[in-house]
């Protein structure tokens, strides 16, 4: 993509996850970084819901873990969220990506949602390891 | 150890017999450092009191048990009137001060015996202390949690808006025991009312994830199973959005856009109508 080395990004501090209580935290730092860049009601809340479905993973599964939030300003604008945790990963990262495929009885679109509701998504697992979920949505 | 136990009875007594100045200096210092507002004089000079001969004692004694039982005390008399973390701090530190200076003045021209003079006392003003700063914060933690408790019973309220009608108005976020709550709340009140319809309002909700619309469609199935039927409005446009994007399927769920179109529902499934006078 043209322009993209010379994007820089602007990131708040990472977000620790440990309990429910930072989840709802980092869903309301989300939201307002997204509604300072301009982003739309709609927008923010497709974020906003992106975000809560990655960090709550990380509680679940992992326990812990760090959400980055960073805002993109360059050629092209946007926001972009890493949810990174050394947890258990994930063997089957396609099987993961289906609908409705859950291991603890929940409805299993966390992730296959939160692909919908971004512009872009990539995952990175390796069982043992942990996972990192990147998620960009472009304004 | 003997040579120790005679020096700690020296210093012990030496405190007791300076007890009345060491009260009216703690008293003086912490009015100076304007630290008692909010206590009259006699509660000053009581707690002045209590928080010397707690600490002769636990150093008479070795023994921690009355600093524990003072710290609990104080530190609930000192949150129920409002008194500051700073003063707690400050009552302990005030103390030592004195204390400090104290020993100095009597034994400060001997350097050996007043450096074993503190090796003395100083522990144990120290444990002392840790126990009325931990006192203090588990008591401040003990009432963040009965507010939490009393926020969660407050934020899951049933009405009954007409005879065989419930309504549950949600606010803020729909953590798991929460929901559980409101489950157990509302499939009661339920019973109890034989109500037939149920009005879930979401408006208050900033967002809905998965999780929620879980609890939702669960909350949805246990109120059918009881033979009543469940109503859910207030879901915004953003909100309509991002569950289609989501993948969650609410197809199962009879939704509204407002809580009146919800009451009008239920009406209709009560055979009920409004008229005009």
């Amino acid at each position: 993509m043209k322009g993209f080395k010379q994007m820089e990004a602007k990131s708040i501090p990472s977000i620790e996850i440990a309990s429910t209580e930072e989840i709802v935290a980092v869903r309301q730092k989300v939201r307002k970084l997204a509604s300072d860049m301009g982003f739309g009601a709609v927008d923010q809340t497709r974020i906003a819901t992106a975000v809560s479905e990655l960090a709550r993973n990380i509680y679940q599964y992992a326990g812990k873990g760090e959400v980055t939030i960073s805002s993109l300003e360059g050629d092209r604008r946007g926001i972009q969220i890493v949810c990174e945790d050394s947890g258990p990963g994930i063997a089957d990262i396609e099987l993961a990506m289906t609908d409705g495929y859950s291991t603890v009885k929940s409805l299993g679109l966390g992730l296959p949602g939160a692909r919908r509701l971004m512009d872009e998504f990539e995952i990175e697992s390796e069982p043992g390891k942990g996972t990192r979920v990147t998620i960009t949505k472009w304004l | 150890m003997a040579k120790n136990d005679a020096l700690l009875r020296e210093v012990v007594s030496f405190f007791k017999g300076n007890a009345e100045t060491i009260k009216k200096q703690w008293i003086k210092t912490m009015q100076a450092r304007q630290l008692l507002m909010g206590m009259d004089v006699d509660q000053v000079k009581k707690e002045g009191e209590r928080i010397l001969n707690t600490y002769l004692e636990c150093l008479e004694t070795g023994d921690f048990t009355a600093a524990e039982t003072y710290s609990k005390e104080y530190a609930d008399r000192a949150i129920q009137s409002g008194i500051g973390s700073q003063q707690i701090i400050m009552d302990m530190l005030t103390l030592e001060g004195i204390l400090n200076q104290l020993t100095y003045d009597e034994y400060g021209k001997e350097a050996e015996k007043w450096h074993q003079v503190m090796e003395t006392w100083l522990p144990t003003s120290d444990t002392m202390f840790g126990f009325v700063s931990k006192a203090f914060v588990e008591g401040r933690e003990k009432i963040a949690k009965q507010q939490q408790e009393a926020l969660m019973e407050l934020s899951t309220p049933v009405v009954r808006v007409w005879d065989k009608v419930l309504s549950v108005p949600l606010i803020g976020t729909l953590d798991s025991p929460r929901t559980q709550l409101l489950m157990e709340v509302l499939l009661q009140r339920i019973v109890d009312t034989q109500s037939r319809v149920v009005i879930v309002d979401i408006s208050g909700i900033p967002g809905v994830d998965t999780l929620v619309a879980n609890h939702l469609v669960r909350t949805v199935t246990a109120t059918r199973l009881l033979g009543a039927e469940c109503i859910v409005t207030g879901v915004s446009s953003q909100i309509a959005q991002t569950l289609v994007h989501l993948g969650v399927d609410l197809s199962g769920i009879t939704t509204r856009a407002s809580m009146s179109d919800g009451l009008a529902m239920a009406f209709e499934i009560l055979n009920l109508r409004v008229v005009s006078k």
